[in-house]
């Protein structure tokens, strides 16, 4: 069996795929992969089949032990990596021998890693995803120090590229009107300077800046998405991440695209807009 | 039908009875179909959302309801006084209005197997707690906003507690995973 095993497991480490799908009317979030694309080219760069499960690393401090021959590849976020204390690249193909480790030190651009491995990883599929919820905690387990994540038959090939450019996430956000949004809110939401709040996680993205005005009364709950630009009482957006609850009841004001919903996922700090798609 | 589009993929519905249109809709090539309060969302390509809206019927008749759920209750939620006093009734009445009823799921969300159940005597109406509490138990009878829930999961909450359940509500190791469905019926004994 081939497997990794974890030595150190950062902030929060999480497997991934591309969610669950078809439970959301018994309250199932979707969860998946935060940036999609940065998650799909990870399993590309180790010739997996893009919807094979990896891992998602918040911020670094991570270290893996190889248990066999494989193949791993780190997106996403861009920081130190090395193998057995060499040097080693993000937005690559790296050979790894059985005993050796690979670290992960402290994102400098981007805020989430996604390590794949040859063959994805395999821990046991929950409601038909190997994804972790953070909001229904189903799903594989958040990784911790000492796990052994088996490696999978989710390989369809050899890598086909070397090396591929590392795109450093956009700072503008591109929006589509949402089902309760006004001209005038999103002229707003563009118009304003938005900063991230400490507190965002999968569940929600939460902003800080100048309120919007927003609407007395909550609305009728209705059914969410990912991207989903919530207004509360408060003023203060929310941009709905993987794991929003599957039902909401403040106003949508605007969606994220799922492209820009990619950079959302980078967002470590700083200040950011939006724009109308 | 209208479908108002959310997002990328994803088309809502506005609808009297999203129940009604959740549980008839084709739900080929789409990845899900979710109901709210007034809404049903489609997930999926616009021309599937599209041909599973075109066949439906103007009025989607309403599955008739199984046999509600019978569900073991404990009416001895911290909130119940305060329900009563607020309802201007006796802790009894409180409980004898919540045996009485037969709720229906009217849609699920919060959380992994909460269900939003409808059919509470309107003299139980209470918006939520001005505090949440940080932690409610697993297995929570709970009312706010004309709703009455289980709590499946020990997790936040702002509703008020007026009693318990014991039974799980959500097990992802079963098929349907959680008990409760839109469209569902339940009634409290003891």
């Amino acid at each position: 069996m081939r497997a990794i095993r974890i030595l150190a497991a950062g902030p929060q480490t999480l497997v991934q795929d591309s969610g669950r799908r078809g439970y959301a009317h018994l309250g199932v979030p979707r969860a998946g992969a935060f940036d999609t694309r940065a998650w799909q080219l990870a399993n590309r760069l180790v010739g997996n089949a893009t919807e094979a499960a990896s891992l998602e690393i918040l911020g670094g401090g991570v270290e893996v032990e190889a248990m066999g021959h494989l193949t791993i590849a780190v997106t996403g976020a861009q920081g130190p990596v090395d193998i057995d204390g060499r040097s080693a690249g993000t937005h690559t193909p790296l050979h790894v021998a059985p005993g050796s480790r690979l670290r992960l030190g402290a994102a400098h651009t981007g805020i989430r890693y996604y390590l794949a491995v040859s063959g994805g990883i395999s821990t046991p599929a929950v409601l038909g995803s190997r994804s972790h919820d953070t909001l229904g905690r189903l799903g594989p387990p958040v990784v911790r120090i000492g796990d052994v994540l088996p490696t999978g038959a989710q390989r369809v090939g050899h890598p086909l590229v070397d090396h591929v450019a590392a795109v450093p996430p956009a700072e503008t956000f591109a929006v589509l009107p949402g089902p309760d949004g006004t001209d005038r809110l999103l002229d707003r939401l563009t118009e304003l300077i938005w900063e991230l709040d400490p507190q965002s996680d999968r569940i929600g993205i939460r902003l800080r800046g100048t309120p919007l005005d927003t609407r007395a009364d909550t609305l009728p709950s209705k059914p969410m998405v990912r991207g989903a630009v919530q207004l509360p009482p408060n003023g203060l957006p929310i941009i709905l991440g993987p794991d929003h609850p599957t039902t909401g009841g403040y106003p949508v004001i605007a969606v994220v695209t799922s492209r820009s919903m990619c950079d959302v996922a980078q967002w470590s700090g700083g200040p950011r807009r939006f724009r109308r798609a | 039908m209208d479908l108002i589009p959310f997002g990328e993929d994803g088309w809502l519905l506005l609808t009297d009875d999203p129940i009604a249109v959740a549980t008839t809709i084709d739900r080929h090539g789409l990845d899900d179909v979710v109901p709210g309060e007034r809404h049903v969302l489609l997930r999926g390509p616009r021309d599937r959302a599209q041909a599973a809206v075109d066949v439906l019927p103007a009025d989607p008749p309403r599955l008739a309801p199984r046999e509600p759920a019978l569900l073991n209750a404990t009416w001895d939620g911290p909130d119940l006084q305060q329900v009563a006093e607020a309802a201007a009734m006796s802790r009894d009445s409180v409980i004898s209005l919540l045996e009485e009823a037969i709720l229906t799921v009217a849609f699920c969300g919060f959380a992994p197997g909460f269900a939003y159940m409808t059919g509470l005597d309107r003299r139980l109406h209470l918006p939520r707690r001005e505090r949440p509490r940080p932690q409610v138990p697993a297995g929570s009878i709970a009312i706010a906003a004309g709703y009455c829930a289980v709590y499946p999961t020990a997790s936040p909450g702002g509703w008020h507690l007026v009693g318990r359940c014991d039974v799980w509500l959500f097990d992802p190791d079963r098929e349907p995973p959680a008990l409760l469905a839109p469209g569902d019926q339940v009634r409290f004994v003891r």
